[in-house]
């Protein structure tokens, strides 16, 4: 079956609720755990079977390209058995930049996949299924429990065919779109963001303008009566929108609840991953990773639910608890950091303590400050 | 009375609360909608809910004003339990909820409870960043041609009826025809509960299931509703008693002998018998009150090898560490639990719904299933009263600790169990007083972190007993 497959991975997001995480890199490259958020959705595709993997970038492509390029070389791939391209073409929409690359998928069915969720769909389940429905399109859905306001909302039939889209509806729309379907569910079904189409659909978005998936070609399909389906399970889905969510999707990658997708390095011990082994006096709680290269002081903690990068420097006495530390970040002594997230190339000066904030790439605070609940752009100085 | 200028002077435990229109009146509550309003933008929405009476209606009413003219648009579902405004939130996508009710306060207090997205009430930054705009009149009005408009909802109660059972085996709760005595406590469950329990095929005794102005200053539940209920059970043979808070997210459970079930026991009732939650895998996190019972604790532990998280019983402190840690269950001592499957918030009709599918499933008295659990290791007294004395009691004991200003003592905290009082006193453990069902005499139960401490906290119970019959 699975030879059957391609996919397309949509890298093209700029990321800008992630501010200022995405000040220097686009979504695609911000880190979870120590990895970038493309590569979970390469290894996504890959633990389903799919051989042929085509990333279309856009902001900060370059820079994208070379990441990924630096990660999945020639080598890697020839070992893994699987062939990643990245062509280089201007998109100007999801559904234009599968248009873009068209003439690379060669498969019967493909899917289409973003490179900016953290999810574990069961994708072998979700791709039989598009196959047993005989669907044209399916979509992957979900039950959401808030906010559904804020994504694509659907209708189904019970059978799993969709009957209406709702794009982004209000809640007056939910209400009453509860009231006309029998079957009530008790929470709004989301689009979840990855499609499987039949390669006839490739057809049609040739032919026609359309730029979008959501707004032009599903609600295009519905109209024409195409086979389209959706499919809903229970599964982790992530949407790492903003600097809260963001932390969180950290958090759950660490619990494992992302299964099979888990941090990069050795798990030597249970829910402990390191890329290279942290020194004997490093204290450190459950569900931690830790990057390479860093230099430990005396009487550190890293408390449970935290990700360190690589190139880091923790002079004495430092507590981080529920954190995400990026690379190259330089922490004085005396420090504590609670549920937070400091980008690249950080320097935290002695005696600060750090709660519920998000502090840029390249930003500088001064010893004894105190912040709490405060997001600071790239490059400041506090 | 002076105009409240500040609302942290009628802040209390993270709720706005206050004797209604004579300490909220509703130009302050028009204000109160105008700062909330500011928070939360224009073009947001928000479900607004009640619960019966005039008070909370007039309330609701000055509070909307406030709200639209900030051009927030208003879902409005009238009278509603909070269940159903929290279903309503995160169903229809809305961005905040607002509540006025009662509470099991008396007297007119009228409390305003908001939540958010998720169906959570706000947290003490929330209510901080809502003050800050009513503090400084900073209450930024709309375009006449922008004012918020207002939608009614009403059909969600029939959305929330059909879809909270869809969570339990229905077909399995249909087969049994169990006998449930419920009380709603004059309170809107009596929309949604009866009927839902009667559409499951219970035979379903409900009482105080309807709207009451002539009690709507009077505590409910009290002592002779919870023990009429008592009495209806065993009368009826009835499977499960209920009595509902009035605003419907938790209850007190009475099994087919007239027995109450502590939290405990049902928080022990629910890890051991519901399907998902005993089969959870070991190191799950459930997430109880830091003042639940040790014997809980140990339970969970030997159980599953289950990790306790214990959280303050502030409003959405439980529900907030429940979404954070991905845990399977949640429980306060204040009887409210909370099933993340369903939702982060405590609903008595799902509680309820849970008993029943497990006491479908199990085919045994719920007297017979917990009979095995562990009993708290306590200290325990009884104290004589007279009748008289003994349906007045918890209100004489509220009273007695207002007017004697023990709520502001940093080291102690109280916590209304429905029946009785828990005081909570730092570094000793904590005490229940509450008047029996059965005889004529006032209970104190106590788990100190010693033996020597739950003496201890024994006599300060018995002196409370003491002096606020004086």
């Amino acid at each position: 079956m699975v030879e059957k497959w391609s996919a397309v991975i949509l890298a093209g997001g700029i990321g800008s609720r992630l501010n200022p995480l995405t000040a220097k890199i686009c979504k695609p490259m911000v880190p979870l755990c120590n990895r970038p958020m493309v590569d979970y959705a390469i290894d996504h595709l890959r633990y389903a079977g799919i051989k042929k993997i085509i990333i279309v970038v856009k902001h900060f492509g370059n820079e994208l390209r070379d990441q990924i390029n630096s990660t999945w070389t020639k080598e890697v791939c020839e070992k893994l058995g699987i062939e990643i391209l990245i062509p280089k073409v201007n998109s100007m929409g999801t559904a234009d930049a599968v248009r873009k690359v068209a003439e690379e998928i060669t498969s019967e069915n493909f899917v289409v996949s973003m490179a900016d969720i953290v999810t574990n769909l069961p994708m072998t389940k979700f791709m039989e299924y598009h196959l047993n429905k005989k669907a044209q399109a399916t979509v992957s859905m979900k039950r959401i429990e808030e906010m559904a306001t804020k994504y694509g909302n659907t209708l189904l039939d019970d059978n799993g065919k969709i009957i209406r889209f709702l794009e982004k509806p209000s809640s007056q729309e939910i209400y009453l779109s509860a009231l006309t379907i029998r079957t009530v569910e008790t929470l709004p079904i989301i689009n979840t963001g990855i499609y499987c189409f039949n390669r006839d659909i490739l057809d049609l978005i040739k032919e026609t303008t359309f730029m979008d998936f959501g707004k032009e070609i599903f609600p295009y399909l519905l109209e024409h009566q195409y086979r389209l389906y959706g499919f809903v399970d229970d599964y982790y889905w992530l949407d790492v929108g903003n600097p809260t969510t963001y932390l969180w999707s950290n958090w759950d990658i660490l619990r494992l609840y992302g299964w099979p997708i888990t941090p990069p390095g050795k798990q030597e011990e249970k829910f402990k991953w390191f890329l290279e082994k942290p020194p004997s006096h490093l204290k450190y709680g459950e569900n931690v990773c830790i990057g390479e290269n860093n230099t430990f002081g005396k009487d550190n903690y890293i408390k449970s639910l935290t990700s360190i990068g690589s190139n880091c420097t923790l002079e004495d006495n430092v507590i981080m608890d529920k954190s995400v530390i990026w690379d190259g970040v330089k922490i004085g002594n005396n420090v504590r950091i609670e549920q937070s997230v400091i980008a690249n190339n950080c320097v935290i000066g002695e005696n600060c303590v750090i709660k519920s904030c998000t502090i840029g790439p390249n930003s500088t605070i001064h010893p004894k400050n105190t912040i709490n609940s405060k997001i600071l752009n790239a490059d400041s100085i506090l | 009375m002076d105009e409240i200028t500040d609302l942290s002077t009628i802040i209390k435990r993270g709720r706005i609360q206050a004797i209604g229109n004579k300490v909220i009146t509703p130009e302050l509550a028009a204000k109160i909608g105008g700062a909330v309003g500011t928070y939360l933008g224009a073009n947001g929405i928000m479900v607004v809910a009640r619960e019966f009476n005039n008070n909370n209606r007039m309330l609701k009413r000055g509070f909307i004003s406030g709200l639209m003219s900030t051009g927030v648009n208003i879902l409005n579902l009238h009278s509603a339990p909070v269940p159903v405004l929290q279903f309503s939130i995160r169903r229809f996508g809305a961005e905040s909820g607002v509540y006025f009710g009662n509470g099991s306060a008396s007297e007119g207090i009228v409390q305003i409870r908001f939540f958010d997205s998720s169906g959570i009430e706000y947290d003490k930054s929330n209510l901080e960043s809502v003050n800050e705009y009513f503090r400084n009149n900073k209450i930024v009005r709309a375009n006449p041609l922008n004012v918020g408009a207002i939608s009614d909802i009403p059909y969600t109660q029939d959305i929330y009826k059909k879809a909270i059972p869809q969570f339990i085996d229905r077909k399995l709760l249909k087969s049994k025809n169990l006998v449930v005595v419920v009380d709603c406590s004059y309170g809107p469950s009596s929309i949604v509960v009866p009927s839902i329990l009667t559409e499951l095929q219970n035979d379903c005794i409900a009482i105080n299931a309807y709207e009451n102005d002539q009690k709507a200053n009077e505590m409910f539940p009290n002592l002779r509703s919870i023990k009429d209920v008592v009495n209806i059970v065993k009368a009826s043979h009835a499977d499960l008693g209920i009595v509902l808070d009035s605003d419907g997210s938790r209850a007190l459970y009475i099994d087919e002998t007239g027995t109450i079930l502590t939290y405990e026991e049902l928080m022990m009732f629910f890890l051991k018998y519901d399907k998902e939650l005993s089969s959870a895998s070991s190191g799950s996190s459930i997430i109880i009150s830091k003042s639940s019972s040790k014997v809980l604790e140990q339970f969970a532990v030997d159980l599953n090898e289950l990790k306790i998280l214990k959280s303050k019983n502030y409003p959405g402190e439980i529900s907030r560490a429940l979404r954070e840690e991905r845990a399977i269950l949640g429980g306060s001592d204040t009887y409210k639990f909370y099933f993340p499957k369903y939702g982060p918030f405590s609903d008595a009709t799902f509680t309820t719904l849970k008993i029943l599918e497990i006491l479908a499933t199990q085919e045994l008295p719920l007297s017979v299933l917990i009979r095995s659990f562990p009993r708290n290791l306590h200290a325990y007294k009884t104290i004589p009263i007279s009748e008289e004395n003994l349906f007045s009691f918890i209100l004489k004991l509220k009273d007695f600790i207002r007017k004697k200003d023990i709520e502001s003592d940093k080291k102690l905290d109280f916590q209304d169990l429905l029946i009785g009082i828990k005081i909570i006193v730092k570094d000793m453990g904590w005490v229940v007083i509450s008047p029996s069902v059965h005889v004529n005499t006032i209970e104190l139960t106590a788990e100190g972190f010693d033996p020597q401490k739950s003496e201890e906290l024994i006599s300060l119970a018995t002196e409370y007993v003491e002096n606020c019959q004086k």
